[in-house]
């Protein structure tokens, strides 16, 4: 488990790294059906006040996987996908927190701090690729079990499924 | 210092060790139950499932008004107010209060039932949705989303319900925690309390050990330099002196500030012989030793030393220490008795050896003594024997091997002369003097003595000599005994039964010479015939006493001839019968006649006398039965009265010459006719017996061989 967290930092810092080379890169658009809209204080944009990822641009953003058990369920779970400081890097986002939005209309302010836990948007979940029907498309995923500090009501409400928009402020 | 307080300070060292467990415990306790507690408020189950219910409610009104919508045949602009995109949100909702901890919770108040049945059908639906739907089966969904929402507000009710139970009794389980909690400081605080309470009385024993460590040091050093008689040195493994008391000064000559500090070798010549040294590396190393050293001083006398070296451990050093003393005195004094020692040594032995020869010279003598003699210890142990002991028929016989005085005594007990003290004799011995017969015609004088209590001397002494002579010495003397005795009674009989006939006699000469011619003739007549009476008894008298000298003499002599048994009895009989009318005289004789070879004179004597008898005895009326029997080879015949009878004690006596029995006193009679009746049955081989009951009567009975003539008869 160690081994697959080094492997998911690795991947995290090289496309930290991409991800900086590439901001001044204007972002295309997207191909196929959009996943994640960004909205805010954002650099990028490859639509009008906002940047939006379909599956294919946000796979390219880089690898990381977390096993960890989760609020709803004690039984520790694979899950892999992009990291979230890559995205935020790749759009050139700046601000104290961002307002991720889920397609129910759930709403939670995360505060730019928790990238220091180097959480993810996992895409799949043991292996399957979630889809809205089970908490897809893309969840959001903290290191729990790696972590104590994450094992608490606070940092569990930030664990949003089915997200869709992330606003920077 | 002492070892008193050792069981104690143990004591109190469990102790401690029990309070420092019961503090780490305590503390334990505690903080494990105020983690479990925040824990337990870190997570907040029940605001979760709630809120998880009502968004799930939300959902299903959501696409109930989408359907409700579609069904209106409205159109719908915005993808997120389809009801195909809010059907996936709801079923993605309800799919997780189907699982995790919500779906145990749901499940605890019975509802998860309901809930898969609604996942399920909503599944179902989902797919039709995706295409155009009608306005029927929109309105017929839109229907079904209603329940669920109904469903969901009350699924949201009873959750509420049950978990304000579930706090209630959480908050009882906080408020037992902290009595807990409590309870357990307290514990803290006492053990804390007890462990600063011994560090305490710690410290004040450590410093009262060290103050009294001190003043035995200073004890120690006191002792150590005020004893003069005595030098005491201490010295490390390279034999460097670290103490040197005053008494060693006065020993060696040598200060204590000269010596301290320097190797023993050099202080003085006594620690460089090579034992010394060995001696003193030994208590170094742990082994205590003592030993003595003689030496000359300075003056050529020559003086003793005492060292004793033991081990020391001071302060994690081994060190060793040797305590040096002038034993020269002691020594002298030794060296003397050993020589004196040496002198009686010798004094002894030479005693010894004379005692040695006193004691050869003793057993030969004994050797060549003539009599038995053995000694034994006070257990009967053999001590010494000399060969005739060994010699002795029971002694060779039964007991050469481990002989013992039990034993030895018991090898003659089967002797003649032997009584059973032989037999028992056992350790504290009895004296015993005794004559055996060790062998035929040999007897010996058998003496067990004790000497001074502990020696036991056996003698066994030839006597048959002696003893011949008292054998011969004794049958003379029965003899003797014998024929006075029988002139005893000779006189005695002859004083009672010649007296009668002498005194009528007497008595009828008186009468006719008195009265002369005055008497008449038929008186005389009786007179005469009283006199000629009383003269045929005497005659009688003296033949049978002829009779019975001669047969003592051997001059009767026998005359056998064949004849009839039968026939010389039933004669004897009719001459009797004659004699006395009165007399019932029986027969019990067999028809054919009994052949015996005897001299018929001498029979006819003895059945006449034993008749006579039987009549004589028998009173008024005598009753005589004669019988005539044979068996075998030998005829027999007997004679029964029922007269007076012989007591039973006389019996054995009645056939003894001139011997009468007390019941016949006042009838006339020799005491011979018995006597001289078997003596003739003895003559012919033949025997005779008697039975007799006082007052009861007599039985004879003699027996005679049956003649050849008469045995052949009988075998045809």
């Amino acid at each position: 488990m160690r081994y697959v967290t080094l492997l998911g930092m690795l991947a995290a810092m090289w496309a930290a790294g991409a991800g900086a080379a590439s901001a001044l890169e204007p972002l295309p658009p997207p191909n196929g059906p959009v996943l994640l809209t960004i909205t805010g204080d954002i650099a990028q944009t490859n639509a009008p006040g906002k940047a939006q990822f379909d599956r294919a641009m946000l796979e390219a953003l880089g690898q990381a996987s977390y096993t960890t058990s989760s609020e709803v369920s004690v039984k520790p779970m694979i899950f892999e996908g992009v990291p979230l400081r890559a995205v935020l890097d790749r759009v050139g986002a700046s601000g104290k927190s961002m307002r991720a939005t889920a397609l129910n209309d759930y709403q939670v302010s995360i505060p730019m701090d928790d990238l220091r836990f180097e959480p993810i948007l996992a895409m799949r979940v043991d292996g399957r690729t979630i889809t809205p029907r089970d908490k897809g498309p893309l969840w959001i995923v903290y290191p729990r079990d790696q972590q104590p500090v994450l094992k608490d009501v606070r940092y569990d409400s930030r664990w949003v499924w089915q997200l869709s928009r992330l606003h920077i402020e | 210092m002492t070892m008193k307080p050792q069981r104690p300070r143990y004591k109190a060292a469990v102790v401690t060790l029990f309070a420092i467990a019961f503090l780490v415990v305590c503390l334990g306790f505690t903080i494990i139950r105020l983690l479990d507690l925040e824990r337990d408020l870190r997570t907040d189950g029940m605001h979760t499932d709630i809120w998880m219910v009502t968004q799930t409610q939300f959902e299903a009104a959501m696409l109930a008004e989408a359907l409700a919508r579609k069904a209106a045949r409205e159109e719908i602009a915005v993808p997120e107010q389809d009801p195909a995109f809010r059907i996936t949100i709801l079923i993605s909702r309800l799919a997780i209060l189907l699982e995790g901890p919500q779906g145990e919770a749901l499940e605890g108040i019975g509802l998860s039932g309901d809930l898969k049945l609604a996942y399920l059908r909503l599944t179902l639906a989902e797919p039709l949705l995706q295409s155009e739907v009608s306005p029927q089966t929109a309105s017929l969904l839109q229907a079904e989303a209603r329940d669920l929402a109904h469903l969901l507000r009350d699924a949201a009710n009873r959750l509420l319900i049950h978990s304000r139970g579930t706090a209630a009794s959480k908050r009882e389980n906080y408020a037992h925690v902290v009595f807990q909690s409590f309870a357990f400081i307290l514990g803290i605080v006492l053990s804390a309390a007890f462990l600063l309470h011994r560090l305490f009385r710690g410290v004040q024993e450590a410093s009262q050990a060290k103050q009294l460590l001190r003043q035995e040091q200073e004890l120690s050093d006191l002792v150590i330099n005020n004893v003069s008689n005595q030098g005491i040195v201490m010295f490390d493994d390279r034999l460097e002196c670290l103490l040197w008391n005053p008494g060693m000064e006065g020993l060696l000559n040598v200060g204590p500030d000269q010596a301290i500090g320097r190797l023993l070798q050099d202080l003085d010549p006594l620690f460089s012989k090579a034992d010394v040294a060995h001696s003193l590396h030994l208590a170094v190393e742990g082994t205590s030793s003592v030993f003595e050293d003689v030496a000359a001083d300075e003056s050529g006398a020559e003086r003793c030393l005492e060292i004793n070296c033991f081990p020391v451990s001071m302060a994690q050093r081994r060190l060793g220490i040797a305590f040096v003393r002038d034993v020269t005195e002691q020594w002298l004094a030794r060296k003397q008795a050993e020589r004196q020692n040496f002198d009686l040594e010798i004094k002894v032995l030479q005693r010894t050896a004379a005692l040695r020869q006193a004691e050869r010279r003793l057993i030969a003598a004994i050797e060549s003594a003539a009599e038995g003699f053995a000694a034994f210890d006070w257990t009967g142990k053999l001590l010494f024997a000399n060969e005739q002991i060994w010699a002795a028929a029971p002694v060779a016989l039964w007991c050469r091997e481990e002989m013992s005085l039990p034993v030895f005594l018991r090898c003659f007990s089967m002797c003649d002369g032997a009584d059973e003290r032989l037999l028992v004799a056992q350790p504290p011995f009895d004296e015993i003097e005794l004559d055996v017969l060790i062998k035929k015609d040999v007897w010996a004088r058998l003496s067990v003595t004790k000497a001074d209590g502990s020696t036991i001397f056996v003698r066994l002494t030839d006597i048959s000599g002696y003893k011949q002579v008292a054998r011969a010495l004794q049958s003379a003397l029965d003899r003797e005994r014998e024929t006075t005795n029988a002139y005893r009674n000779f006189v005695s009989m002859v004083s009672h039964q010649f007296r009668t006939p002498l005194a009528i006699l007497d008595s009828s000469a008186q009468r006719i010479l008195r009265r002369g011619p005055n008497l008449t003739p038929e008186e005389l007549v009786t007179r005469i015939q009283k006199i000629r009476s009383a003269g045929h008894r005497l005659t009688r008298l003296v033949e049978s006493v002829l009779n019975a000298a001669k047969l003592d003499a051997g001059r009767i002599e026998l005359n056998p001839e064949p004849c009839d048994l039968v026939h010389l009895v039933t004669d004897i009989c009719e001459r009797q019968s004659e004699l006395n009318s009165k007399a019932d005289i029986r027969f019990h004789v067999p028809e054919t006649p009994v052949q015996v070879y005897c001299d018929i004179m001498l029979i006819e004597q003895v059945v006449i006398n034993l008749l006579s008898n039987a009549v004589k005895y028998s009173g008024e009326n005598p009753t005589v039965e004669i019988s005539v029997w044979t068996d075998g080879t030998r005829a027999f015949c007997s004679v029964r009265d029922l007269g007076i009878g012989i007591p039973l004690d006389e019996l054995p006596k009645i056939f003894d010459r001139f011997y009468r029995a007390r019941t016949a006193s006042g009838i006339a009679g020799t005491g011979i006719g018995l006597n001289f009746a078997q003596k003739i049955m003895h003559l012919h081989g033949g025997g005779s017996q008697v039975e007799s009951y006082e007052a009861g009567g007599s039985l004879f009975t003699f027996d005679l061989p049956l003649s050849n003539a008469d045995l052949a008869q009988q075998a045809a």
